[in-house]
């Protein structure tokens, strides 16, 4: 048994090499070339700016992983890291007073072990060794008029300057930011800075091979150990990773739209091919062939195209992508191009899995083909366990392709229904026209009617190219315009925090005094520790963010009428409420926390603010726009009519367009507000816009993949009708029609579903972006005519274009002729 | 046939008919086809049997059912009721692989028009059946099987290169390659002018003679019935002499 698969294979091997040679093959081969490509070309992309981000926050993190306490972290995690052949590095940091030229400021010393930072540039960060010699942050050098070799007295123990640096932002989060000093940490204990009361931070930094820290962090996170905060460079902060979600969310659109094009071509070139693959299995199974045999023959074949088609594929894609790397590194100072053999191998099984999903139909439609077909025709409709296949198949593209698999597939489905019916309503109207026109226009509407099946497909394909065309060039555009400029010039950049009661004049005295209008937000830092009294504790959320979120305290706005820039989503009714809930202040909750704690109107929760405990009911829900860099809260709640929470202000405005400069400003607080934190968010913001522009180039470059699975989709679905096309010129050449009448009617055919097409694919287009924009980018929406007229005009000339390129030849042939090359 | 030909099919071989016994039978062949509102019987009550190396016409006009009675002798399918026995073996017992065996064995086919692969060579369109069941020396014979009916100058020329005598010579050389027992012809000529129908209607009879084949061919053409050892209409569904 074995050895007759073997000679089949080797028969179906032939076959196919012949099929090659003859260009038998060659659409589908196109098309399994392109989604493979797609597929690699985007993960390997993805994977890279990924990868290149996650080593950038490692950078700015100065490690891989971190775990923080208040207490003395475990030396057994020392260890286990040092058994996992990680790198480790030890800090302890506090804040103190630090002494300089009779001048006192408050700093963040941080004691750190020799070979800190473990991952970082180094100009970035001071390479401690073990003197009492002690760096400082360039905006404190400014501040305090310290030069090299200044005497800083810190605790008990005076130190030498020995140099200044320049923290890279951390990307974890505002509350991350102070002005620090290094000093090795063997000379902690001199500075007797340590008492018993001090509130000491610990920090275990690890870096190394990827799979080692992951399988450290799992240990870590399986203690379960209460004191243990972590960082991690792969999850980088809210403001980052939400713009990162959008940006992968284009380029998955993107691959996808590429990947299910070509799908499309596939469809439609095996509905082409399938004619002709029923006709020599009919021939074979009459000359004795079984059906499993022909099965085997042609799923060998089938299977050997989708290797030939997905090896160039994934060749072609990595290829492609060396082509972008120089691109990148303009990004990226230290790259990390993805090199797993498992994007090879996804990008290889794609273009199986698309071809097979494809053209599963026409494969089962062929090898069920009757010998009978060979004397008389024979009805052969496929069954609906063979679509459920296709769709399963399909369904595994799109799942391993994007996270919004519902939303893929609810417009795959609504667009190619909506096509689909409209495809037979005009029909309709063409035959209704028809008896109402007259010469040759009634005749290409004759022609267009003649095989309703067909039409139905090409108009259904057509439609769907264009509709991705159209989403693609003009919605891109508009989305991109609209994302890009969701960051509207004026972005807050900068960021004042810890402003004291009693400074807040101050403060507001000196901002003005350049001019600057900012708003001074009351706000207090509290953790959220119980909904409706039952407790909230770390440990039971199932949740990463939810587990963060309570391990440390966040700022809570202390106002009495919400931001205007906060949407309201839900909000409580007071006639319904009873006096016990009327009695308690009211706190609003942002959606995103509501959702992920369970919160709802009326719900009481209790904050602990510094040990205090404060209940309020929610009396609202609110939506915030976390990249629009205003200030933003959790939860916002009522001030009593006691001011007893420990209140201090928060305020951020533009910087860049004043005349003065960030650390100009700095050094000015430092005299009039001490305490007073300035952020300089400029680093954030250049991020996330380095980000979005890295979306949209590559998005554009996928366009590319798109157009091509278009064009080919195009001419298959040309192809797919050629015979009956010509056996219809043929016929009226034989009863006297001109050629010019036959160009006519040959060429009003591709004109008509060219409008059509158009005129659906604009609808759709329209629709859609309004979708994508009001759904997931949360944007405003916004017509364009251009689109529609675009879409329109591009299906004519599309399709005029191709109808005269596939069919000059036959148009000006001779019936003759014709009649031989179809016979 | 070579030796290794003849090998490879006495393994695959089914239970081989007596000798004097016929190669086809047809007891009392009824098929009816129903649609929603009527049964249709279009081949009522035939019998036949055929001898080894008869050549037998089965005349008749366009929609007498030919065909079908075709179709229903090669066992492509079956009767509604009596009984085809095709080289000895009842078909009604046989499920479709293992008709499709028999066919393997021992059929051919030539269509009234030709049934060749358009994108395929004279050769590769020949090469198909014995490909089909990795026959040893496939390329020879194919090649052996185009110079015999006259085409070794035209082996890599596709169909729309040929014309359409040339294209059944094709389809014979396909058809005899695998030096079956019994041969169906489905309107050999029907598609081409006298002279080249004379053509292919000689090298049919000089095939079937020298190979010892078994011919049943149906047409409408009863010219080349009479050239035939005998000759039956198909009437009304009923075979007549």
């Amino acid at each position: 048994m074995k050895k007759t698969y073997f000679l089949e294979l080797l028969t179906a091997s032939k076959w196919f090499l012949r099929g090659i040679k003859r260009g038998d093959w060659v659409w589908l081969l196109l098309a399994v070339m392109i989604a493979s490509a797609t597929v690699t070309f985007v993960e390997k992309l993805g994977q890279t700016v990924k990868q290149s981000m996650v080593r950038q926050a490692a950078n700015n993190l100065g490690a891989d992983y971190v775990i923080r306490s208040s207490r003395p972290i475990d030396a057994k995690w020392q260890q286990k890291a040092q058994q996992l052949g990680l790198e480790t590095a030890q800090a302890q940091s506090l804040i103190t007073m630090a002494l300089s030229n009779d001048q006192f400021q408050l700093v963040q010393l941080r004691a750190v072990s020799p070979n800190t930072p473990l991952r970082s540039q180094t100009q970035n960060y001071p390479k401690v060794s073990g003197g009492k010699q002690v760096w400082a942050e360039q905006n404190l050098v400014s501040m305090m008029g310290l030069s090299k070799d200044s005497q800083i007295t810190l605790g008990k123990q005076t130190f030498s300057l020995a140099g200044s640096f320049q923290p890279v932002s951390s990307g974890i989060g505002m509350g991350a930011f102070a002005y620090q000093m290094v000093i090795p940490l063997s000379q902690l204990e001199t500075t007797d800075l340590k008492g018993p009361g001090s509130r000491v931070g610990y920090e275990l930094s690890v870096a190394g091979n990827p799979a080692a820290i992951k399988n450290f962090a799992r240990q870590v996170e399986q203690a379960e150990n209460p004191h243990l905060q972590t960082l991690s460079a792969q999850a980088p902060s809210q403001d980052l990773a939400k713009s990162l979600d959008t940006a992968w969310l284009f380029l998955e659109l993107a691959a996808l739209s590429a990947v299910m094009v070509a799908g499309l071509s596939i469809l439609i070139a095996s509905r082409f091919y399938l004619q002709r693959w029923q006709s020599s299995i009919a021939l074979m199974r009459a000359f004795g062939a079984q059906r499993a045999q022909m099965s085997r023959l042609f799923a060998f074949q089938l299977s050997w195209l989708a290797v030939l088609g997905s090896g160039v594929g994934v060749l072609l894609g990595a290829g492609l992508f060396q082509l972008v790397i120089p691109v990148l590194q303009t990004y990226f100072q230290s790259l990390v191009v993805a090199d797993s053999g498992w994007i090879y191998l996804h990008g290889f099984l794609m273009g199986f899995l698309v071809l097979w999903g494809f053209a599963w139909q026409a494969f089962r439609s062929a090898v069920q083909t009757s010998p009978l077909q060979l004397l008389k025709s024979v009805d052969s409709t496929p069954k609906m366990k063979q679509w459920l296949i296709s769709l399963g198949l399909v369904l595994i593209v799109v799942i391993s392709m994007t996270g919004y698999v519902f939303w893929v597939l609810l417009g795959l489905l609504m667009t190619g229904t909506v096509l689909y019916l409209a495809a037979i309503g005009l029909l309709k109207l063409v035959q209704a026209l028809q008896s109402q026109s007259k010469g040759w226009f009634k005749l290409s509407l004759a022609a267009l009617s003649k095989e309703p099946g067909l039409v139905k497909i090409q108009l259904v394909s057509i439609g769907l190219v264009l509709f991705v065309l159209m989403l693609m060039t003009f919605v891109r555009q508009d989305l991109m315009y609209n994302w890009q400029t969701s960051l509207p010039k004026n972005t807050p950049d900068t960021f004042l925090v810890n402003v004291q009661p009693d400074q807040k004049q101050t403060v507001i005295e000196l901002l003005n005094s350049h001019q600057i209008n900012a708003p001074l937000v009351p706000m207090a830092r509290g953790r959220l520790v119980a909904v409706n009294d039952t407790p909230v504790k770390a440990k039971d959320q199932t949740s990463d963010r939810a587990r963060r979120l309570l391990e440390r305290e966040s700022n809570i706005a202390v106002l009495s009428t919400l931001p205007s820039y906060n949407e309201l989503v839900q909000q409580s009714q007071a006639e319904s409420l009873t006096s016990e809930q009327k009695a308690l202040l009211t706190v609003s909750v942002e959606e995103g926390m509501a959702e992920l704690f369970g919160i709802q109107l009326n719900d009481v929760l209790t904050f602990s603010f510094t040990g205090q405990e404060k209940q309020y009911r929610v009396d609202s829900i609110r939506r915030v726009q976390w990249q629009s860099f205003r200030l933003n809260f959790f939860f916002i709640v009522q001030p009593g009519e006691q001011p007893s929470l420990p209140i201090s202000y928060i305020s951020n405005f533009t910087l860049s367009n004043k005349t003065i400069s960030a650390s100009q400003l700095t050094q000015q607080l430092a005299q009039q507000a001490p305490g007073v934190l300035l952020i300089d968010a400029k680093r954030i913001l250049s991020q996330v816009q380095t980000i979005m522009s890295q979306a949209s180039w590559a998005v554009t470059a996928l366009y590319g993949f798109t157009l091509l699975a278009s064009l080919i989709v195009l001419f298959t679905a040309t192809m797919a009708s050629q015979q009956t096309r010509v056996q219809s010129w043929l016929l009226l050449r034989t009863i006297g029609a001109t050629q010019k009448e036959i160009i006519k009617i040959g060429l009003m055919e591709f004109v008509l579903l060219g409008a059509l097409a158009g005129l659906l694919a604009a609808i759709f287009a329209q629709l859609a972006s309004w979708g994508i924009g009001y759904f997931v980018l949360e944007i405003p929406f916004s017509f364009n005519p251009v689109l529609w007229v675009t879409s329109m005009l591009t299906g004519i000339f599309i399709l005029l274009m191709i109808g005269w390129l596939t069919q000059k030849r036959y148009l000006r042939q001779s019936p003759r002729r014709m009649a031989q090359k179809w016979s | 046939m070579t030796e290794s030909l003849q090998k490879k099919f006495s393994n695959n071989a089914v239970d081989q008919p007596l000798e004097n016994e016929p190669v086809l039978a047809l007891e009392k062949v009824h098929y009816h086809v129903s649609s929603d509102e009527e049964v249709l019987s279009i081949i009522k009550g035939c019998d036949l049997s055929v001898q080894p190396g008869e050549k037998l016409a089965i005349v008749g006009r366009s929609g007498s059912g030919k065909s079908t009675l075709l179709a229903l002798m090669a066992g492509l399918e079956l009767p509604s009721e009596g009984e085809i026995r095709l080289l000895g073996q009842a078909l009604s017992s046989l499920n479709e692989d293992e008709r499709a065996k028999i066919r393997a064995m021992a059929v051919g086919f030539v269509f009234q028009n030709f049934q060749l692969m358009p994108s395929m060579t004279a050769l590769e369109n020949v090469l198909m059946p014995l490909e089909l069941f990795q026959m040893p020396n496939a390329e020879q014979e194919a090649r052996s099987a185009l110079e015999r009916v006259g085409l070794s100058n035209r082996l890599t020329h596709r169909p729309s290169e040929l014309s359409g005598g040339e294209q059944q010579r094709v389809a014979i050389a396909r058809a005899f390659v695998t030096r079956p027992k019994i041969l169906f012809a489905d309107e050999p000529t029907g598609n081409l002018d006298e002279t080249t129908a004379t053509q292919i209607q000689n090298l049919l009879f000089q095939l079937n003679d020298e190979l010892k084949t078994t011919l049943v061919l149906v047409t409408h053409d009863n010219r080349l019935a009479q050239q035939c050892d005998r000759a039956l209409s198909l009437q009304n569904g009923q075979l007549q002499a």
